[in-house]
């Protein structure tokens, strides 16, 4: 498409920029205001701080344990996307390849799951690990996590490796491979970008999670970081700074990746997961 | 294993496509089901019976009866509703940046990292920087008074909380309906631009006859993906925001299932819950429905 003239492309840069300003101040009203005391917050809430301040951290640390729960999120959401991140490739592989009794079945079922809201599934599942045991036990939010992981990830990942030739897969198996290495040596490989947004996507799902963690680890020490800073924020209305400060140490990890890694998450989201 | 004994032992040992199409599935599908299917059977169960969580008597469908009598699930039915007014306004949000991103102008990039870094927060964080935002004495209300306005009390009312917790809902979700719009964006002819173009169309013609058009069916998956997350995704901004008040003006069909579990409802809340898995079904169907045909499409 033809560039259109100089003056629509300057304001077209404009808009945009007052749009990008409007997603970025939020997070950097949390940042500055993060390092200031409350005093001077309230005095000027939009100015840099007078004094950078780290004794919100050091509240948050040594009142209000915000490190085990950071250590506790950090656990549950590598160990989830690892092991969902797998398992899905896994499933894609022959529902995407292999033709085998019941496989529109198995799909069906599995699809339907995409979009299951946490919103239904925590009572019964209080319920269920209430009689296993499982509460402010992280086994329980690992595994609900990561099946919550799977459908989506199979979803996308099968639609990855269907679009592997299949003369590729079939000289491999011609050349005496298994099906199994056949699955490791190209498969996987093949996988891999798609795989690398997966991850990134169920890291973000899993990390941001409120509903589930909230109530199946609810005790302090085993609480995961966003319920327990959902928590911080109902009790303390007047102190922002504090609670800023947990939000700040909260939203890094993702600001981070989207940092880091957009070019998994951009592209993929746009290419992989719709189309 | 040596490669002299392969042919015979290996062949043996190997498994058919088959069976390794079972061995492969299988944790996913034992997770799947133990942890989905389970509990949403369960789910069913529990909307049969009075459970309190420790005691249960089967009551048939009294639960579902119940739901189409009472005052407040209409009341919260109502506020769902509502809250689609959001579905409109992202799609709008998501068109109009995304036909201005795709001029590609200086620092298109960045901007459309940027664009996306609220869909990467959770609603917790979001929540709780709009809940300062919008507190009484917060920046927003500041900017009023600066203005010569007077102040409002944003989550005093049904009707201005709401409005704080849609404009949260959209500022967090536009991100991704602009990349879905500029990646089908990307796909569209050339030609059909040069072809304008001769014909003398400008940029407004050119964006209105044909870019537009041509993304219809990604506008139309935008639109239903949205209209799920209004029934799924506004759990947390009401956490933290307003509770579900004053009263019950902002209580979701998806809050309000945390309501009765509060209340030791757990039968009552499960009917809820499976009324909501319903709608959400649907929506998923509706959902894939889209994404097939735009497949067949391409």
């Amino acid at each position: 498409m033809t560039a259109p003239p100089l003056r629509y492309r300057i304001g077209i840069f404009v808009v945009l920029l007052v749009i990008a300003a409007s997603c970025v101040y939020p997070v950097l009203f949390m940042a500055i205001n993060a390092v200031k005391d409350n005093s001077d917050y309230v005095v000027s809430p939009y100015g840099l701080p007078d004094e950078v301040t780290w004794s919100n951290v050091r509240r948050l640390v040594d009142d209000y344990d915000v490190l085990s729960a950071l250590r506790n999120s950090v656990l549950v959401s590598i160990v989830g996307v690892a092991v969902s991140t797998f398992v899905a490739a896994f499933a894609a592989f022959p529902l995407a390849k292999i033709d085998f009794p019941g496989r529109k079945l198995v799909w069906a079922l599995v699809i339907s799951m995409v979009l299951v809201p946490s919103q239904v599934l925590f009572i019964p599942a209080y319920l269920m690990f209430s009689d296993l045991g499982l509460i402010n036990n992280e086994l329980s939010v690992i595994l609900l996590y990561t099946a919550r992981a799977i459908p989506f990830g199979v979803f996308l990942l099968a639609s990855t490796f269907r679009a592997i030739p299949n003369e590729l897969l079939e000289s491999s198996e011609v050349d005496g491979s298994s099906t199994w290495q056949t699955f490791r040596s190209i498969v996987l490989p093949m996988g891999r970008p798609a795989m690398a947004t997966l991850s990134i996507i169920s890291f973000l799902t899993m990390w941001n999670e409120l509903l589930l963690g909230y109530l199946l680890v609810p005790d302090p020490g085993k609480q995961l970081l966003t319920p327990a800073l959902a928590l911080l924020g109902g009790q303390h209305t007047t102190d922002q700074p504090l609670v800023l400060a947990g939000l700040l140490i909260s939203a890094l990890p993702p600001i981070l990746v989207l940092a880091l890694l957009s070019r998994f998450l951009v592209k993929g989201i746009a290419a992989g997961s719709v189309r | 294993m040596s490669d002299t004994t392969t042919s015979v032992s290996a062949r043996r040992r190997r498994l058919s496509p088959r069976a390794f199409a079972v061995l492969a599935l299988a944790p996913a599908f034992a997770l799947v089901a133990g942890m989905l299917f389970y509990p949403l059977g369960y789910s069913f169960w529990l909307s049969l019976t009075d459970s309190d969580g420790i005691e249960a008597s089967f009551v048939g469908l009294d639960n579902y009866v119940d739901l189409l009598s009472d005052e407040t699930v209409r009341e919260v039915l109502v506020t769902n509703a509502l809250f689609l007014i959001s579905v409109p306004l992202v799609l709008v949000g998501a068109l109009v940046t995304a036909v201005l991103m795709y001029e590609e102008v200086w620092g298109h990039r960045l901007f459309r990292i940027l664009f996306f870094l609220p869909s990467v927060l959770s609603t917790v964080v979001i929540g709780l920087v709009f809940r300062t935002f919008f507190a009484y004495d917060g920046p927003v209300n500041d900017l009023l008074e600066a203005i010569g306005m007077e102040p409002v009390n944003w989550f005093g009312e049904g009707g201005t909380a709401m409005a704080v917790i849609i404009l949260a809902l959209v500022w967090s979700g536009f991100g991704y309906g602009m990349l879905l719009l500029l990646a089908a964006m990307a796909d569209i002819d050339p030609d059909l631009y040069a072809a304008a173009r001769l014909d003398g169309a400008g940029w407004w013609a050119r964006t209105w006859d044909i870019t537009v058009p041509s993304i219809r069916r990604v506008l139309v998956f935008v639109s239903v993906i949205n209209v799920s997350y209004v029934f799924t995704s506004l759990f947390g901004f009401i956490f933290v925001m307003t509770s579900g008040g004053p009263g019950y003006s902002t209580t979701t069909l998806d809050y309000l299932i945390f309501v009765r579990f509060g209340d030791g409802s757990l039968g009552a809340g499960s009917a809820v819950a499976f009324l909501l898995f319903l709608i959400v079904l649907v929506l998923t169907w509706l959902q894939f429905r889209v994404f097939r045909d735009e497949q067949e499409r391409s």
